[in-house]
Order: structure tokens, then C-alpha cells, then sequence
């Protein structure tokens, strides 16, 4: 079930209603039966998996707590295994063995393991990522085991954030389930406000965009280096638009029932530099590998070249994370080099714009690293390694030609099909967004619109709606992260 | 929650009205598939023969030429599964009923339009033909809402020009939809992207299945003693060349076989000569000249001759 469907709404609808009419003891039930409902409306059977990793997880965190020494670190391992086993088998098996096969061919002794002709189950590194962060705050201290089976099973299943996070840590959310949440006005309002924002982002913006993006991204080879920048730029709202859409959707949800999820994005593209961009985007995945896999590698806290090294692991494994391709692998790699080259290059940096008094424009920084990330996403989008080289060095390469092109007054812009109606909508779009964003980080825009006169409030909300609704794309594309 | 549910009707109340306004309006536009169903309901009585098929029948065959009572049923990108499930809720109203042709093209055995990039037309089936797709999503909102069937953006631009639009230009009450161009534009390159649009929505998990409705359809036919036809139409040389001749030729097979097993007959006019490149107005699909020497042989072959 998708959040920009009919089938959600009508889904919401019920659920929220049955939420508030139920008495305290009973809601868990009704989540838990809802989030089965919405898990299964996409593939039933892989519930079962779902089921599997729910099972291993409780008894291994009432077992860590319940043992010590050496044990609990066996049951912790246990546990991990399971849910990496999990992820191996149905994300990772015919990425290792399609590799493996490609280099007993090159060794000679042509050799592979049988393809496994199976659909990945939909947000599995999510849930699993949540299931994984329960038993290692327990086995940490930070967490007590959760006795109530239905609701450490709420805690993996909650639909709100189920297929594509935002990925909680127990701590916040495990004892929200147990809590009281009565209906409150101002509270549910800005959960449906919220909601509707993000189904802005994803519909209007990131669905709109995704018509350029996959037209130019299927077929690199017939645009010139301005229609690729301008199909990467594209990608680069397009991908913020559809996951921070979903997560502003997720956590309206999750708002309107009275539950706090953690936030998500904070205004990721204007950073002004890869560390703090790494700060502000998908926050929920970001911490996890920080606290989980960048600490227990020793973090920084080691000599710089290991510091150097378990940064690059870390942005190796984010990228393996988001898909079994190599152009994952690559996308996490360039990240991982950026941040390694920003902390060897940050001292000489600093010098030279201090002469050139570059520090005096912060909105250069801004550009450098929207810049830096836009580039990383080309190898994020494309299909293939292939393509992407393709497409880095002809975006690059192209611009001269597009200069002289300008320069003796020759057309520079490439149609990439579409009407200058839609180039404009799109043009306009990401404007907003940004305007948004602008106004958000001076003044709360939330406390702004609560100040704003119910006419002119109603006047947004209509323009809202309309918007979504007249100049949405309902064509139910999944959200890109789904597949993760 | 009184306060909010007050509210909500309070600031849905004007939208509601809205698109209600939208909804009365665009379920007065005529389209082909609403057209269609008009024609056809109004003619059944009489109709002798029952035309099926996708474009290349809509445009290339037109009924006035035969000597008996036609009706084109096709419309654009009809699959198998429409033609034969479309008459079937009005075969007892149709006592003339003597022929019905089933349009066999290169794609036909393979193409559902779920599968492809024309599924909104399952929508359209829905709602102006209650004939439903069993794989389509029940909670569609293209399916209950003539809004979400035009798109919002399109509808919107039908309520700025008052609802005045022809989306049936060229339709006739016969069901046949005349091309007049004659500027011929079929050229190799447009016939290798043609095919190959062809062979990208040729999925072979659907033949069965496909296989499987035109054969109940037979029987259904056969059984109140009317005449299945199969029929392939023309197409021009910049096309056929492309084609991946061993698909076609499992595709003729599976017609014969077809049609061995049902004792019916099978007329192929693929790559007939006696169509030239005047008759087409694109790689496949033929002009209003075409479609009147097609009809005309129709008539003579395949509704005369028997």
C-alpha cells in the first residue's frame, strides 16, 4: 500500500478513527492488525520473513538480558546474524553470486551458485535495521528487553515507518506504545499538515521530476552534457522530494495517533559541507551507522589513518545498504571520499579562501557541496556503471562545447521532451521548495501558520490540495526507497 | 474530534462541491469507448457483422463497404482480452449475428495492457464498458472517478474551455475511425521503433492466457451458430521487415491450430501486395484509401465468398 494512493487514504481514514475510539489496552491491537494489513498489501507472503526476524529479535533481547558474560554477547550474535542472514539471502545472494561467477569466468573455471528468481521484500533493510538497533541497545544496557510480544512486535511493524523508516531506536519509540495518547487538536492538525506536505513533495515535485529524470537516464547517450546536468539536478530534488515526502507522510501519521518518530531531514541541500550534509540527510539511517557500525569500529578515537579507513567502510557498507549494485557501492565510495578529502584538504582550504575572502560567501560552500552531491547521485540513479561513467564524464566533458555553443550563439538547452509548461512547473516547484525552506529555518513556519487569520490559512491548505491533486502524478510509483 | 470533524466538512464542503461540478461535467464527454457503447447499443438489433480488433482495425476496416450490417467494436490498443469479453454480455440482444472477426496481430498473443504504459485504458473499460481486468488495482482511484480517468491536469483543462472538447473527431456510428492523410511518413527508422515498441509489449507469460480467452470465445460463438473469423491486417513493407519472423511464424501456429481444433477460418493479409505505401498513413496502420480497399476485400474474401 502506498501513501500517494487512494487505497492509504481510505486505509488512514479508518485506522485513526478506530485509534481514538478504542480504549488504551486494546489500540496495540488495532496497530498491529493495520500494519500486518498495510505490510501485506504488497507481497502477503513475505510477512513470514517479517514474522521470522520479530521472533528471533524478542527472545534474543529477553535472553541477552537475562544472561551474562559471554553469553549475552553469543545471543547478541545470534540475533545479528539472523537478520544479516535475512538480508543476505533475499537482498544480497544474486548480487555476491552474479560477482562470483563473473570471477571464476575470469579465473577460467566458469562456476555459479542457482539464481534465486525471488522479489526483495519491500523496506527490508528498514525493518531490519530497526529490529537489529533492540538487540544491541539491550545487550548495551540502554534498553530493557520488551515482555509484550504484540508490542515489540508494533515496534518493528509500526506502519507509519514500517518500509521506509524513518529507522527508530527503541528507546524513543518502544515506550510510546505502552503511553497514553489522547486526541488533541493542535497536535493532529499539524500531523495532517504535515502529511499533506509531503505528499506535495512526492507528488507534485518528485513524481513530476522523475518523468525528466527517466527519460534522460534511459537513454544517456542521446542528450548533450546541459540535458544530463539538468536530468541530474532534477534526480537531486527528485530523490529529496520522494524520501523526505514519505517521511514527512510517515511522521504526520505517526503524529496524528499521538507518537513522536524521530526527524528525518533537516534541509540537506543547504549544508555547506559533505560532513554536515551527512548531518542532515536521512538522519535515521546516518546515526544508526554512526552509533552501530562507525563506534564499534573505534569511530575516531584511533590513529588517522584507521580513522580514515573505518570512515570509508562505513560510507561502503551505507551504499551496500542501499542496493546490491556496484553503482551503490560507488555512490557510497565517493561520499567516503569526499568526507576523507574534506579532513586531509581542510586546513589548505581554509587558507585559500581566507586570501581569496571566499568565506565572506557562504552561499558558495552551499554550492560547492550541492554540487558534490549532485554528482554522487548520477551514480546513485543510473543503471548501470556503464551509464553513469557515461553520463559523470559527458556532463563534464560536454561543457566546453556548451560554452562555445553559447558563445557564437547557438541554442545550449536540450529539449528533453517535455512541454516548456511542464519545464516551468518544475522550474517553479523547486523554487518553492527551496523558498519553503528559506522561511522555515528564519522563523518556524509552523508557529508563523498557526498566527495566520483561518482564511488565509484556508487559503494555503486549498492551494495545497489543489495542487497535489491537479498537478500530481497518481500513477502509484513507488517510493524510491522502497527497494532498500 | 467534534471540532475537527466540523472543520473538515467545513473546508471539504467547497472541494466536494468542486469536484462533484467536475464529475457531473466530464461524464458528459463523449469519448470512443463511450461512443462506442452508444453506437453499438443502438445498432444491435441489426448488426450481421462484428468487427475486433486494435488501431489497425479501427482505422482499417470501416463497415460501410461490406454488404452486410458492420459494426467496429475495435478501438486503439485493444488487447485480446477486451475483444473477447466486450460482446459477451450482448450476444442474446444480437439475433443477426452472423459473423464476428477477431483481429490477430504480430503483438496480439502476447499484450495485455496492464503490462505496458497503456494501462489507464483498463480504467476506461471499466467505467464506460463494466468489464473489468481481473489484475487491475480494485482501489484505483482512475476507477470510480472520471477525474483521476482523464488525469486531474486534462480535466482541469476541460473545465477551462466549459467542457467544449471532441475527443471522437473522425469517429463514425459504424465504429470506424477514417485517417485522411495521405502524406505517407512510414520510414525505416520509424518501422524498426514501431516493431520494436511491438515486440517490448509482446510478453510471453501472456499467450496462454490470451490463447486460452480466444478459445472460449469460439466456443461461445460456435455454440449460438455464429462464424468466427481470424483475421491479420496489412501492414507496410517498413514494418513487416523488422518483425522477428520466428514470433510471427509460432504466432500463425498457434492460429492454425486454432483453427483446426474449431474448424474456422484464418485470412492473413500481413504482407499482402496488393497494399502499397499510399494506403498507409504510417508504418502500420492504414489510411482512409486502405481501409476501403481492405473493407472492400473483407467483404469479398471473408463475408461474400462464405
Amino acid at each position: 500500500m502506498l501513501f500517494n494512493s487512494l487505497h492509504f487514504l481510505l486505509f488512514f481514514i479508518v485506522i485513526t478513527a478506530l485509534y481514538f475510539s478504542l480504549s488504551q489496552s486494546k489500540r496495540w491491537m488495532l496497530l498491529l492488525a493495520g500494519s500486518c494489513y498495510f505490510y501485506m498489501a504488497f507481497v502477503p507472503v513475505y510477512i513470514l520473513i517479517l514474522g521470522f526476524t520479530i521472533v528471533v529479535d524478542y527472545f534474543a533481547g529477553i535472553l541477552i538480558e537475562n544472561s551474562t558474560g559471554k553469553q549475552r554477547k553469543l545471543y547478541l550474535l545470534y540475533s545479528i546474524v539472523a537478520n544479516i542472514g535475512v538480508l543476505a539471502v533475499f537482498k544480497y545472494y544474486n548480487f555476491f553470486n552474479d560477482n562470483f561467477s563473473a570471477l571464476m569466468q575470469g579465473l577460467g573455471t566458469p562456476f555459479s551458485f542457482p539464481y534465486l528468481s525471488i522479489l526483495l521484500p519491500i523496506g527490508l533493510s528498514f525493518h531490519t535495521f530497526q529490529a537489529m538497533s533492540y538487540t544491541i541497545e539491550v545487550y548495551r544496557g540502554h534498553q530493557k528487553a520488551e515482555r509484550h510480544f504484540g508490542i515489540y512486535s508494533l515496534y518493528v511493524m509500526f506502519y507509519p515507518q514500517l518500509v521506509a523508516g524513518p529507522i527508530e531506536r527503541p528507546q524513543n519509540l518502544l515506550p510510546q506504545f505502552h503511553a497514553l495518547h489522547e486526541f488533541d487538536y493542535a497536535r493532529v492538525t499539524s500531523g495532517l499538515r504535515l502529511m499533506a506536505w509531503g505528499l506535495f513533495k512526492k507528488v507534485v515535485i518528485a513524481d513530476r521530476l522523475a518523468i525528466a529524470v527517466d527519460t534522460v537516464y534511459s537513454n544517456p547517450e542521446r542528450y548533450n552534457s546541459v540535458g544530463l546536468i539538468i536530468a541530474t539536478i532534477f534526480f537531486t530534488y527528485q530523490i529529496y522530494c520522494d524520501f523526505s515526502g514519505y517521511s514527512d507522510m510517515a511522521i504526520g501519521a505517526a503524529r496524528v495517533m499521538g507518537f513522536r518518530l524521530m526527524t528525518n531531514f533537516n534541509n540537506p541541500y543547504q549544508s555547506s559541507s559533505i560532513g554536515e550534509f551527512w548531518k542532515r540527510w536521512h538522519i535515521s539511517l546516518s546515526t544508526w551507522f554512526k552509533d552501530y557500525l562507525y563506534i564499534s569500529l573505534g569511530g575516531n578515537r584511533v590513529p588517522v589513518p584507521r580513522w580514515y579507513f573505518n570512515l570509508l567502510i562505513v560510507f561502503l557498507v551505507s551504499g551496500l545498504w542501499h542496493g546490491a549494485n556496484w553503482t551503490f557501492v560507488a555512490w557510497g565510495a565517493i561520499h567516503g571520499v569526499y568526507l576523507i578529502g574534506g579532513l586531509l584538504t581542510g586546513g589548505i582550504r581554509k587558507r585559500i579562501s581566507k586570501i581569496l575572502h571566499l568565506d565572506r560567501i557562504p552561499l558558495l560552500s552551499v554550492l560547492t557541496t550541492f554540487g558534490l552531491v549532485a554528482f554522487a547521485w548520477i551514480f546513485f540513479r543510473a543503471n548501470s556503471m556503464s551509464d553513469a561513467i557515461y553520463i559523470a564524464t559527458h556532463s563534464i566533458t560536454g561543457i566546453p562545447g556548451v560554452i562555445h555553443r553559447a558563445l557564437t550563439h547557438q541554442t545550449v538547452y536540450q529539449n528533453l521532451g517535455l512541454s516548456t509548461s511542464f519545464m516551468v512547473l518544475m522550474v517553479c516547484s523547486i523554487i518553492l521548495l527551496e523558498t519553503v525552506h528559506f522561511f522555515h529555518n528564519k522563523y518556524n513556519l509552523a508557529i508563523v501558520f498557526r498566527r495566520l487569520p483561518t482564511p488565509v490559512r484556508w487559503a494555503f491548505y486549498y492551494a495545497i490540495v489543489l495542487a497535489i491533486i491537479f498537478f500530481g502524478v497518481f500513477e502509484n510509483r513507488q517510493f524510491i526507497y522502497f527497494q532498500f | 474530534m467534534k471540532k475537527l470533524l466540523a472543520k473538515s466538512l467545513l473546508f471539504l464542503m467547497p472541494l466536494v462541491m468542486f469536484f462533484i461540478y467536475l464529475e457531473v461535467n466530464l461524464s458528459t464527454i463523449q469519448n470512443s469507448y463511450s461512443y462506442k457503447r452508444q453506437c453499438f447499443e443502438h445498432q444491435l438489433d441489426s448488426i450481421e457483422v462484428l468487427v475486433l480488433g486494435s488501431s489497425q482495425v479501427v482505422y482499417g476496416i470501416n463497415p460501410a463497404f461490406f454488404t452486410l450490417h458492420g459494426f467496429n467494436l475495435s478501438n486503439v490498443s485493444q488487447t485480446l482480452y477486451y475483444d473477447t469479453h466486450l460482446p459477451l454480455a450482448y450476444l442474446d440482444r444480437m439475433p443477426r449475428l452472423k459473423y464476428v472477426m477477431i483481429n490477430i496481430s504480430y503483438f496480439s498473443f502476447g499484450e495485455q495492457l496492464i503490462d505496458g504504459r497503456e494501462a489507464w485504458r483498463d480504467y476506461y473499460y471499466s467505467q464506460y464498458w463494466d468489464v473489468n481486468f481481473p489484475e487491475m488495482e480494485y482501489l484505483d482511484s482512475k476507477r470510480f472517478s472520471k477525474i483521476f480517468l482523464y488525469t486531474p491536469m486534462r480535466s482541469l483543462s476541460y473545465f477551462w474551455d466549459s467542457f467544449q472538447v471532441d475527443l471522437i473527431k473522425n469517429y463514425e456510428p459504424s465504429g470506424y475511425s477514417r485517417i485522411d492523410t495521405t502524406i505517407h511518413t512510414q520510414s525505416d527508422s520509424t518501422g524498426f521503433l514501431r516493431v520494436r515498441t511491438h515486440d517490448d509489449c509482446f510478453l510471453e507469460k501472456r499467450i496462454a492466457e490470451n490463447q486460452r480467452d480466444v478459445e472460449e470465445f469460439i466456443r461461445v460463438l460456435q455454440a449460438r451458430n455464429i462464424t468466427p473469423v481470424l483475421v491479420t491486417p496489412p501492414v507496410c513493407e517498413t514494418y513487416s521487415k523488422f518483425i522477428n519472423h520466428e514470433k510471427m511464424q509460432r504466432n500463425y501456429d498457434r492460429v492454425q491450430s486454432i483453427c483446426s481444433k474449431y474448424n474456422c477460418k484464418y485470412f492473413n493479409y500481413f504482407s499482402d501486395n496488393r497494399f502499397t505505401r499510399t494506403d498507409f498513413c504510417d508504418n502500420d496502420h492504414l489510411n482512409f484509401i486502405g481501409a476501403e480497399k481492405f473493407s472492400r476485400i473483407i467483404n469479398r474474401e471473408v463475408l461474400v465468398a462464405r
